[in-house]
């Protein structure tokens, strides 16, 4: 039985360096303030500005907001790509399976890229409305911008999470849902849906997390206008050396994550749904 | 198909598969299948495992469908009509629950599919359930229920439909010896209430025979041979389906007139069996129609002198292993008279009528 | 797995899935159209095809540096994850200890925790002990954010292997060492070398973590380019990502090759 510790030590050793001992102090520098000369007192003065600034709540808002539209864009693409993936043969699935993940694979900042290109002012899709005679779309440095280039960076993980989700729904069952008088819709809304709704909550709140915590895409397609926490906290930090603050919006951020995370798989692997499911 | 000893119900042709084909990819899994089903009969699809059975209920189900040929039920044609349009509903092998729905859902659901009123649902979902003698489980889920009890749940599911066909698909390999036992008598006596046209696949010779009205023996897609369970067992009409019956008692040799050589051994086999030209012929004898006595038997035309070589016990029954010539035969007999009077090593006398015994086909004879 | 659901055939299904794979390939296909522009700005090159941009790279010595600090840096960050990480993977399936739970908890955490509070983090803690080697804090940071990489699917190999196979090595007559050396490690490998490499691919791309740890000394090549992107709106960017992209292609090719990509990532 100590071999379980033995191994496990030296991963831990590096995590506890490393991980666990900078967020511990990054979260009880949260709670401290200086007072010039050097000296920390404990107040809650961070927290406070946070929830009480208008400017912070907004910041909260749309980071949540976009994250949440995200995910259900994502979710609402990637399902049918899934349920078409089940039904594929082998070869035609390995092909799309690898168009799915190959932009997984490439940078962040490739990706999000493309999209400067495409959603400029000056960019590709502008340019191509102006030449048919059309007005030109505000496309970047808004909500839209933001919510296109976080689902096209994070579509992929969607997608291969409902593969595995929908793949393990017993093909007997839509058969026999068929057989009994229910068509394609009915089999859908009675049979599948209901069957893979733990694992479509998997993959939201996969997909949620990133999208909540990710830096270079909301910044260079948000800009200043669509601003959201993780670039905020980037902001604090580096161009304005104010520590504290951005520790404290780093914990609001891990708290949100991490809630969504917690409620989430608490309702999935949950007592009852481990009675009917395996 | 020769004569046909039928004891259905005379009723018209209410389910006729013509010329069915099927291929998938480069193997050619169903041919020229051919078979006519009369309505309320009980119609097993019986054949090793790869002849067709299970696709060839999955194309009556609508899964599958057939390259060619047709499927009349009821008078309609079915083979393009997609599955939940048809009224043929299927039982799975692995039953195939709901997982996420109780048991009253799942069987409620293809009256849910076909918008019936609430009270002729609930009505109706218990009357199946009564049918399947399952006690009261409406709010449980399949996952709470054992083996036997989730068989019931899929048969009531199917059955409260009042369908035109019902479709078994091997429904009791994956049960137990005993549970297999009670749930075949249920499943029968359920038709026998329903009178539901029953289509019931099956690689179980014993079970086959017991349940069919009528079975269709299957090999490689297509049907060696079609009749009632007598005809079947006891008139093999190709090498395949008595070697699928697993005859014991072979006796290959010449046959001329009404009488077969093996080497010392003339055997006398059923007058319209004769041949009047010499032939190589084989013929079997169940085990259980040979009797052992240590005087010659003058009633029985087939009385032979032999050694017993082996006696094993079998519980009710026990079956004793004897050299006749160069031949050996098994005989079944109940336990307490052979133990008594037989051992092994004794000198004894088989006997056995002529008209008990079978011809088996052999390829080129078929 | 060939499934074939004979409820769901029609043509929506398959125009959906050409259309979602269109949103996603296209974009990079029109980053690497745009890489070949004549024209100055961010452009469709419509009947030159021109290399000047590749050329123009070669005056921007920052993004050579980028990409070699990045290769040497994922080099480092794959073997200590693959290292430590396969070494908690085989603790954490294959016994039963206390708090079992909680290290596997915090093996995967960096999965839940934001990149950026991890990165601000380690920035403020080691700024505080006068740490301010940029090459040191990435490799901690990339590495902390890859081990969960490699945690997973070399676990994902090890439930999947049948214990009785080292059990029976054992029966007869090979040490506990041995079998495991002879008869476990085989078959973990691919588990073990898929984690690597995507180890290796998550520390390359990086940009979330690494901008609060980069610095003049040391910088990396996603940063470099993020950077660049964010002042400049020249097509330069879109040859530095033309050739990120096949740099991710051959690694792709690598995976695919050796282990079959999908089953990596099951």
């Amino acid at each position: 039985m100590k071999w379980g510790w033995l191994f496990s030590l030296p991963a831990m050793l590096f995590f506890s360096t490393f991980f666990l001992l900078p967020l511990v102090a990054l979260g009880i520098r949260s709670f401290f303030e200086t007072t010039g000369a050097g000296a920390w007192t404990f107040s809650l003065a961070t927290y406070r500005e946070i929830f009480t600034d208008p400017y912070h709540l907004g910041l909260m808002w749309r980071t949540v907001k976009l994250s949440a539209i995200t995910t259900c864009v994502s979710l609402l693409l990637a399902f049918p790509v899934a349920l078409h993936l089940r039904q594929m043969s082998s070869r035609m699935r390995a092909l799309v399976t690898l168009a799915v993940l190959s932009p997984l694979l490439t940078s962040v900042i490739v990706r999000t890229l493309a999209w400067l290109v495409l959603l400029g002012p000056q960019g590709t899709i502008n340019r191509a409305l102006i030449s048919i005679g059309w007005q030109p779309y505000q496309l970047m440095y808004n909500d839209v911008g933001v919510v296109i280039g976080l689902t096209h960076v994070f579509l992929g993980y969607m997608i291969l999470s409902l593969m595995a989700t929908l793949d393990r729904v017993d093909d007997n069952i839509l058969l026999a849902a068929s057989n009994l008088g229910a068509n394609r819709w009915a089999v859908l809304w009675h049979v599948i849906i209901p069957l893979s709704l733990p694992g479509m909550l998997t993959g939201a709140v996969l997909v949620f997390t990133m999208s909540a915590s990710t830096y270079a895409t909301p910044v260079l397609l948000g800009g200043s206008k669509a601003k959201v926490l993780a670039a905020e906290i980037y902001d604090l930090a580096i161009n304005y050396l104010e520590f504290g603050m951005a520790a404290g919006m780093a914990v609001v951020l891990l708290l949100v994550v991490a809630s969504m995370v917690f409620c989430v798989t608490r309702y999935v692997e949950g007592g009852r749904r481990k009675v009917i499911f395996e | 198909m020769s004569d046909r000893q039928s004891t259905e119900i005379a009723a018209p042709t209410f389910l006729r598969l013509s010329g069915l084909h099927k291929r998938f990819g480069e193997a050619v899994v169903i041919e020229e299948l051919s078979i006519e089903v009369k309505q309320g009969e009980f119609f097993a699809l019986l054949g090793p495992s790869g002849c067709g059975k299970t696709t060839t209920l999955r194309m009556l189900a609508g899964f599958i469908e057939p390259d060619a040929g047709s499927i009349f039920l009821d008078g309609v044609s079915i083979e393009r009509l997609p599955s939940h349009r048809r009224e043929a509903a299927m039982v799975f092998q692995n039953y195939a629950l709901f997982p996420h729905m109780t048991v009253f859902d799942n069987i409620a659901f293809g009256l849910k599919m076909q918008k019936r009123p609430k009270a002729e649902i609930i009505e109706r979902v218990h009357e199946a359930m009564r049918l399947v003698r399952l006690p009261s489980y409406d709010q449980r889920f399949p996952k709470e229920l054992s083996g036997g009890q989730q068989q019931r749940v899929a048969l009531a599911r199917a059955l409260v439909l009042r369908p035109k066909l019902l479709l078994l698909d091997e429904p009791l390999s994956n049960l137990d010896a005993n549970l297999r036992k009670a749930l075949r008598d249920e499943v029968i006596e359920i038709h026998r209430i329903t009178g539901t046209t029953t289509i019931f696949v099956t690689h179980d010779l014993e079970e086959a025979l017991v349940m069919a009205d009528r079975v269709a023996v299957m090999n490689k897609g297509r049907v060696e041979q079609c009749g009632t369970p007598q005809d079947i067992f006891l008139r093999p009409a190709t090498a395949f389906v008595a070697d699928f019956i697993g005859h014991e008692n072979v006796v290959e040799g010449e046959l001329f007139q009404d009488i077969l050589k093996k080497d010392a051994l003339q055997i006398r086999v059923p007058i319209n069996r004769r041949s009047d030209t010499a032939a190589l012929a084989r013929f079997a004898v169940l085990a259980s129609n040979i009797e052992l006595s240590e005087q010659p038997l003058d009633c029985y035309d087939n009385c032979f002198v032999g050694t017993i070589n082996r006696i094993r016990f079998y519980g009710g029954v026990t079956r004793v292993t004897a050299n006749v010539g160069s031949c050996q035969f098994i005989v079944q007999v109940g336990s307490s008279a052979v133990t008594r009077r037989f051992s092994e090593g004794m000198q004894v006398y088989l006997a056995w009528a002529s008209v008990d015994m079978v011809e088996i086909k052999t390829d080129a004879a078929t | 797995m060939n499934k074939k659901a004979y409820v769901l055939r029609g043509p929506l299904l398959p125009i959906w899935t050409s259309a979602v794979i269109f949103f996603l390939l296209a974009p990079l296909v029109v980053v690497a159209l745009v890489s070949f522009t004549p024209l100055e700005h961010l452009s469709l090159p419509t009947s030159n095809f021109s290399l000047k941009w590749y050329r123009r790279l070669l005056e921007h010595p920052e993004f050579m540096t980028g990409a070699l600090h990045s290769i040497i840096l994922a080099t480092e960050v794959a073997c200590t994850a693959v290292l430590l990480g396969t070494l908690a993977a085989l603790g954490i399936v294959r016994y039963r200890f206390p708090f079992r739970e909680l290290v596997r908890t915090i093996a995967t955490a960096p999965l839940i925790v934001p990149m950026v509070m991890t990165g601000l983090a380690i920035l403020m803690l080691f700024s505080s002990f006068g740490w301010f080697d940029q090459h040191f804090r990435l490799y901690a940071g990339h590495a902390i954010l890859t081990l969960p990489y490699v945690v997973r699917t070399v676990s994902a190999s090890l439930t999947g292997f049948d214990m009785n196979q080292e059990l029976a090595a054992r029966n007869l007559g090979a040490s506990p060492l041995e079998a495991f050396v002879r008869i476990t490690l085989p078959q973990i490998a691919a588990g073990v070398f898929a984690g690597g490499v995507f180890a290796f691919i998550v520390s390359f791309d990086n940009v979330g973590l690494s901008i609060f740890l980069v610095g003049a000394q040391f910088n990396i090549l996603p940063v470099e380019l993020f950077s660049y992107a964010s002042y400049s709106n020249d097509p330069m960017a879109a040859a530095v990502s033309v050739l990120m992209i096949l740099f991710s292609m051959v690694a792709i090719a690598l995976l695919e090759y050796c282990f079959g990509l999908r089953r990596l990532m099951s």
